[in-house]
């Protein structure tokens, strides 16, 4: 049966449009997974030499021991964001004389095949292949190997746990971050010391089995947990993950209404990104990438070139026109058939996303303005690539959204989410990045930058008056697409 | 109202609409009816502009929809729930709707009295969003916004499906009522030969693409129709 189950995933897997359709998009993305699997692979070989560099007086081993309890709890942060509920389109099984245990216990098993629980064995089985083999020997090394895995495994049993219970019940997710967010203190303030902890542990794992039945022991329990969770609710109206949420008024949406057929689609997109799972994700990377300076601002060879800091200035204030402009007409995939025969003007309906990316970036280049922190030259630079960002690359990015004929469902996670990503969004970012650098170029040969930052600005916001014109090119050519774009939008 | 030219659609070389003329008057009530896959609504869409035609044209007012804009203020219609922009409740789509042919929210409210009896209480003031509804709400949802605006061309797919035998009656006489009033233009499909043989005073079969049958309604109109069926 279990078989059964996993041909039918496969089956799922390979015909569904996504996979058939972007064969193009699953080779790069591969080869990104295989980039971040090599890097953790060296890491994983190189990191006795590493703690040996950083914490020369310590043993490389303690020093790791004492790591291993902040990874768990990285490692339970980042799944809390990451890990997506195992869900197996439970229904058209549950009437067939099938027993619940088997469909339950495969929908649990399935959740260990996530690459969360895999990365970590990259470091983990060169470490104690390399170092603790030849000071401990093979069978303490590998059961001290297995606790780590078994602790992985817990983590990921614990979190689809917490996951499932934010669908019924609310405390369980406030317990469990509130239990998180106390320990973190906790050992920030030194009050007890995590690492501490970890070293014993972990050392002690090293000597003796009784760490890893303990973990074993606690994965059991939660498996257990999930398992008469699941059981429990395998009804059809209690399976459903979705809440059947009350509406909450959105404040000072009768703003809108002064501008018009614009103001109301501005508003009817504000109100797709606040009720729908995928855009707010986006709306949250927007905000998060306000942080990205801070990666490249306070190294010396970033902050004294120009070329770097323009990919952090078109980032930091253009992401949401990047992220949320690319799908421009996915988002309304659902109801796409609804905007053609509605009375609506493609361009005003375009005007109205412009109006919509702009001040958003506006936004996001005011909040930029206290990285000054690390001189007038980034605000000089992020200013430009605004201005280049909001009269030229919107442009760009709403034209080349019209080759996205690819739905998209708005209420799956973002994070990691390729659907509805086409070879064109990879091609446009090509010339946003570019282009400015072209302008720059002469004048950077010249030895005169401030120049060629003005004439990136100055290009952008003379362009951006012209908007009118840009858009109205845009619609033509939306006008030109739209079955082919409606039809593949209807093909989800 | 509609001319349709040399209408042809295919897939994949085989034709899923074929229709060499076929004019649709001012007031008419137009039904069509056919098996699944007889092209029904690819027919609809193609006058909605949703599919571009492999050859030929369709014409509303004497102007070529395709590529234009006008037909789009004084028609209406609801062919699937794809119509629908679910994250928003009913009462905030009627409002988005009505905005779009510059109707306020006191003219909105008092067009949709009206339908008090089609929606039950169910729908106006609902909390919930459109995608939470049922599938026959969600229905009455897309019919409504299609006739708040009045139109001239009514055009609904399937209007009776999903919903509940007093939803169709009442769905019925309201559609009977707006035509009388309006003097629009009505287009409806159906596999409900009942239905649309007591809504529609026209009816046009389709099979495999092609104009089989096309009859005025009499007496005798339903018994032909379901003589025809029953092969």
């Amino acid at each position: 049966m279990i078989s059964q189950f996993i041909s039918h995933k496969w089956k799922e897997t390979k015909r569904s449009t996504f996979w058939q359709k972007n064969l193009a998009i699953n080779i790069i993305l591969g080869f990104f997974i295989f980039y971040f699997l090599l890097n953790f692979l060296i890491l994983g070989i190189f990191i006795d030499k590493a703690l040996e560099e950083f914490f020369p007086d310590e043993n490389p081993v303690e020093v790791f021991n004492g790591f291993i309890l902040y990874y768990a709890m990285v490692d339970l942060f980042m799944r809390f964001q990451l890990q997506e509920l195992p869900v197996m389109t439970i229904q058209p099984y549950l009437h067939l004389p099938i027993r619940r245990s088997k469909i339950i216990n495969y929908l649990l098993g399935k959740s260990i095949f996530n690459l969360l629980n895999f990365f970590p064995w990259l470091i983990f089985i060169p470490f104690s292949i390399k170092v603790l083999i030849p000071q401990y020997g093979v069978t303490q090394a590998e059961i001290w190997l297995f606790t780590l895995i078994f602790l992985g495994f817990t983590n990921n049993y614990l979190i689809v746990y917490v996951k499932r219970q934010m669908t019924k019940k609310l405390s369980y997710v406030v317990i469990f971050v509130l239990g998180i967010a106390s320990v973190t203190l906790l050992d920030y303030f030194e009050i007890i010391s995590l690492s501490n902890i970890s070293t014993r542990v972990f050392n002690y794992a090293l000597i003796s089995p009784v760490p890893l039945l303990v973990v074993m022991a606690l994965l059991g329990f939660f498996y257990y947990l999930n398992y008469q969770f699941i059981l429990d609710h395998t009804y059809l109206d209690e399976i459903s993950t979705k809440k059947n949420k009350e509406v909450g008024n959105i404040a000072g949406l009768k703003y809108f209404d002064r501008f018009g057929e614009i103001g109301q689609f501005i508003l009817l997109d504000i109100k797709l990104i606040l009720r729908n799972k995928r855009p707010r994700t986006v709306a949250w990377m927007t905000l998060f990438f306000l942080f990205y300076g801070l990666i490249f601002y306070p190294q010396e060879i970033y902050i004294e070139g120009y070329y770097m800091l323009f990919f952090v200035g078109t980032f930091i204030t253009g992401l949401f026109i990047f992220n949320y402009g690319q799908f421009i007409l996915g988002w309304e995939s659902n109801y796409f058939d609804g905007i053609l025969t509605n009375n609506i003007d493609p361009n005003k309906y375009y005007q109205a996303k412009f109006w919509l990316l702009v001040p958003i970036s506006f936004i996001s280049f005011i909040f930029s303005l206290p990285y000054v922190f690390f001189g007038w030259k980034v605000v000089a630079i992020n200013l430009a690539m605004f201005l280049f960002n909001i009269g030229v690359n919107v442009f760009v990015v709403l034209y080349f959204s019209t080759y996205n004929n690819k739905a998209i469902e708005l209420s799956k996670g973002g994070a990691m989410n390729w659907q509805g990503v086409g070879i064109s969004q990879f091609i446009l970012m090509i010339p946003c990045l570019i282009l400015p650098m072209i302008f720059f170029l002469p004048f950077d040969l010249m030895d005169i930058p401030y120049y060629g930052l003005a004439i990136i600005g100055s290009i952008g916001l003379i362009s951006s008056f012209f908007y009118k014109f840009w858009i109205s090119i845009i619609a033509k050519r939306f006008v030109a697409e739209k079955h082919k774009i409606a039809s593949g939008f209807r093909q989800k | 109202m509609i001319s349709v030219k040399d209408l042809s659609k295919k897939y994949n070389g085989i034709l899923a609409v074929n229709i060499p003329s076929l004019e649709i008057k001012q007031g008419e009530s137009f039904g069509l009816v056919g098996n699944n896959g007889a092209g029904k609504t690819t027919f609809f869409r193609m006058i909605l502009d949703l599919i571009r035609p492999s050859s030929g044209e369709i014409l509303i007012k004497e102007e070529i929809v395709k590529g234009n804009n006008n037909w789009k203020k004084f028609t209406g219609s609801y062919l699937d729930e794809g119509f629908l922009i679910d994250f928003l409740t009913p009462d905030e789509y009627f409002e988005f709707i009505g905005n779009l042919h510059k109707l306020n929210k006191a003219e909105v409210d008092g067009r949709l009295s009206k339908f008090e009896d089609l929606f039950n209480g169910e729908i106006r003031g609902s909390k919930k969003f459109v995608r939470d509804l049922s599938k026959g709400n969600q229905k009455k949802v897309g019919i409504a916004a299609a006739m708040l605006i009045q139109p001239e061309i009514l055009i609904l797919d399937e209007p009776f499906a999903n919903l509940d035998p007093t939803t169709q009656i009442r769905l019925k006489n309201q559609m009977k009522n707006f035509k009388e009033e309006y003097n629009c233009t009505l287009l409806v499909s159906s596999h409900d030969l009942n239905h649309v043989t007591e809504v529609c005073e026209r009816i046009v079969v389709l099979e495999k693409g092609d104009v089989i049958q096309d009859l005025m309604r009499s007496e005798t109109t339903l018994k032909d129709l379901e003589e025809y069926f029953a092969v």
